[in-house]
Formats: structure tokens, sequence, C-alpha cells
């Protein structure tokens, strides 16, 4: 009876929002799913701009929250690519824990580019702010891998927030990352000098030819004070 | 038969206390949120047409979204990467909605803006906030820098403009990052209009434990 009395009074304190912890987030190392929301643009090395309106989160039970608009005005990046070259989100596939102030969310797209009409895209953000800039990075794959990898990151314009988790989050965060590390299209690109590498800051020209990250990274923790991890590199904000 | 009655007693006690506090309003359950963004919000001669609108939020589990690749209103205005969001917590709304590359033609005069953005955030029992940011804007050619102080107002000829329009409503406030009407009140164009309030019905509820 004693039990059965005790358990009547457990349910009573749970019933009565006593007990509000989300007893995942409590007992698992990864923390509760949350939402990102932001807007504005990255300007390229020959100062055009990268305009972008971008969300993520896990709502209902799964990581399917969000959406991406994102128009490069001429940054060269996609030979084939039209100016300005649009990219517009049909769908949400992952959303994902990087850093505490880090978060990736990968989906599907259409483009206006003919020769990648259909891609799947993974933007990477960082809420930096107040203490350094925002960062967004969008990454273009087809099923010849990544051909569109957006850089410099700095937001210049506009805003990313990382928002607490919310009820109806009942999802988790989708496991690893969706940016392709070691900067994509930079490490794969030939050189002869580090100049060729220029588009891709952090990266240097290797003895085997090819452009290198100069340090490596997962998440902005791992660069160091007033640095951040871009395209999987470790750059100076 | 003594020690009988007096489980049953205890049985009935134990459940009349468990209904009574799943019928007790919780604390979560008593907010009452209200949040909305819009990427656009324009009316011309009494016709309104809002671009990459929300809509009203749901409650304190919902969130929700909009957004186009562009955006236009015939003969007034374009916009792109057009973005909106909502979401509700049982402690807070935060709402924010951002145009890029926005060219409003009104009255004859040209508004345009890299970027126009809105955020407004309230949080239970405190006032609202609302963040704006507006760059690369330029009025009828000539730049113009917002100073970041609400409810900055412009004059030209035949317009009213107000940057990082800031209005307090109950619980909460609306965010209105470009707001710019013609004086005769036929025309008036919101790009970036966020709203985020939230109040409670619980305050004077006592305390259960």
């Amino acid at each position: 009876m004693r039990t059965t009395i005790s358990m009547l009074s457990v349910a009573a304190l749970v019933l009565s929002g006593v007990f509000t912890t989300d007893f995942g987030s409590a007992w698992a190392q990864t923390p509760s799913c949350d939402f990102m929301t932001g807007g504005g643009f990255i300007v390229f090395s020959n100062g055009t701009h990268g305009n972008f309106g971008v969300g993520g989160g896990c709502k209902k039970g799964s990581p399917t929250w969000g959406h991406l608009e994102y128009v490069d005005h001429g940054s060269g990046l996609d030979p084939t690519a039209p100016t300005p070259f649009n990219v517009h989100g049909t769908g949400v596939t992952g959303y994902f824990f990087v850093g505490p102030t880090t978060r990736d969310v990968s989906g599907t797209a259409r483009t206006n580019d003919q020769s990648h009409p259909n891609v799947n895209y993974c933007v990477e953000v960082s809420d930096n702010d107040p203490g350094g800039p925002d960062t967004f990075v969008i990454q273009l794959t087809d099923t010849s891998g990544p051909f569109y990898t957006s850089t410099p990151s700095t937001v210049q314009g506009g805003n990313i927030e990382i928002h607490k988790h919310n009820p109806s989050n009942t999802g988790s965060f989708s496991s690893g990352t969706c940016l392709v590390s070691g900067g994509g299209q930079c490490q794969s690109q030939s050189c002869t000098s580090d100049d060729q590498c220029a588009a891709c800051p952090g990266f240097f020209c290797s003895a085997q030819g090819s452009c290198q990250c100069a340090v490596t990274c997962t998440s902005n923790a791992e660069c160091g004070k007033n640095n951040f991890c871009v395209n999987g590199c470790c750059l100076p904000a | 038969m003594r020690y009988t009655r007096s489980y049953r007693w205890n049985v009935v006690i134990a459940t009349v206390v468990v209904a009574c506090l799943a019928g007790w309003p919780s604390a979560a359950a008593a907010q009452t949120v209200m949040g909305q963004a819009s990427a656009v919000q324009a009316t011309v001669l009494g016709i309104t047409t809002g671009l990459a609108d929300t809509g009203t939020l749901g409650g304190i589990t919902d969130a929700r979204e909009a957004s186009q690749i562009t955006g236009s209103v015939p003969s007034l205005l374009t916009g792109e990467a057009l973005h909106a969001t909502t979401i509700g917590w049982p402690d807070q709304v935060a709402s924010e909605a951002s145009v890029g590359n926005l060219n409003l033609t009104i009255a004859g005069s040209g508004i345009s803006a890299d970027l126009v953005m809105a955020r407004a955030q309230s949080g239970l029992g405190s006032a609202g906030t609302g963040l704006t940011n507006i760059a690369g804007l330029t009025i009828g050619g000539v730049p113009v820098f917002p100073t970041g102080s609400p409810n900055q107002a412009l004059s030209l000829a035949g317009l009213t403009i107000v940057l990082n329009e800031q209005m307090p409503a109950a619980g909460g406030i609306v965010v209105n990052a470009l707001h710019v009407r013609t004086l005769d009140g036929l025309t008036d164009v919101v790009i970036g209009s966020t709203k985020a309030t939230i109040t409670s019905s619980t305050g004077s509820l006592p305390s259960l434990f």
C-alpha cells in the first residue's frame, strides 16, 4: 500500500509540473534539441554577396523543422551557375549539434543551375555574438560529391541565433555533422603555390600539390580563442 | 477491520490529491503567447499582401516558419532570401524576419537595402526587446545610416519612414525594421515585421509546494 501511495505521490508531482526536467537531456551527454534561425549575408572575396535565410530544429519528434533560401550574386564558386545563383530548400533532413554555438542543418534543394538542378545542402552556422562575428557556410552536394562550399564565412549583415530547447523539441539531434570535413572542394584543389589556395582561407599548398588545411577541426572550441572552425579548418576571426 | 478501513481512506485521499493536481493548471499551460513574423507586409489601396508570413503562433509548444527565395509586390518592391520564424516557449516568445536585396519604389522614391532584419523577443514578466539590422540602406539614391535608436523617423517628400520601429504591446513588443507610408495613407509597407508577447494568468495562484 505504501508503495502505491508513493507512486501516486510521484505521479502527482509530475502532473503538477514540479518535475519539468527533460530526463533525456539530464541523463545523456547530448543536450536537448533546440532551434536555430538566421538571416543575412556573407561577402565573397570579389565583393559580391551571398544572401541567406535559414532555420533548423527538432519539432514534433524529428529534425525536420527549418528552411533555406540562398542567393549567390557572383562568387564564381560554381562555374556553371547563373548569376544570381538561387538555392531554394525543399526539405530538411538533419539538424546537428556541432558545438555549443555551432549547428548544422541539412536538406534537399532546387537550384537554377541546370548542371545541378537538385542538390543536397549543408549549412553550418555559429552564433558567436556578442563575443565575435556569427558565421555561415553553405555546402552543396550532388551525386558526384561537394561542388560548392562558400567562403569566407563571416556574417557581414544580419544575425544567427541559437534558441533554447522548446517543449515541441521532442526529437534528438542528428548524429555527426553534415559538412564534409577538411574543406570539401578546397581539400581536393590542386595547386603549385599557396596563392592558388587563397580562395580557401586557412589552407596552404602542400608538397603533394593539393590545398591542405593548416589546422583541421570539427568545432570552434578546437581552434582556440578568436578563431573559428569553418569548412573543417581553423580560421582567424 | 480497522486497518482495512484505514488503507481504503489512504487510497481515497491519494486519489483525490492526484485528481486535483492533474486538474490544477500548471504554470506552463497558463501562458498566453502571441508571435508572428513576416518578411513583408504591404497594403496598397486597402489590399494587403504578406510575403514569407509565419501566421500566428499556436502556443508555447509551437514553432512556425516561412520563406521564399524571391518575393515581389508588383510595381512596389522586390526582395530575396525572405525568411520569417516565430517560436514559443513556456517563458518566452521570439520572432524574426529578414529580406535581402530589397528594392522598393514608393511615391516615386527608391528605397533599397542589402539586408533588412527585425527581431522581437519577450520574456515572461519582462518588457519585450527589439533588434533590427539594416545594411546598405539608400533612400532616393542617398546612403542612410541607421542610428540604432528605436523609432528613427526620416523625412522624404510624400513619405513617412521609420527605421527600427518599436511599439509596446501587452506582454511584449512589435518590431518593424523598416516602415514606409505615403502621407495619403494609401500605401503602407513594412519590411521585417515581428511580434512577440507573452502573458500569464497564473500570477496569483498559490504555490502548491
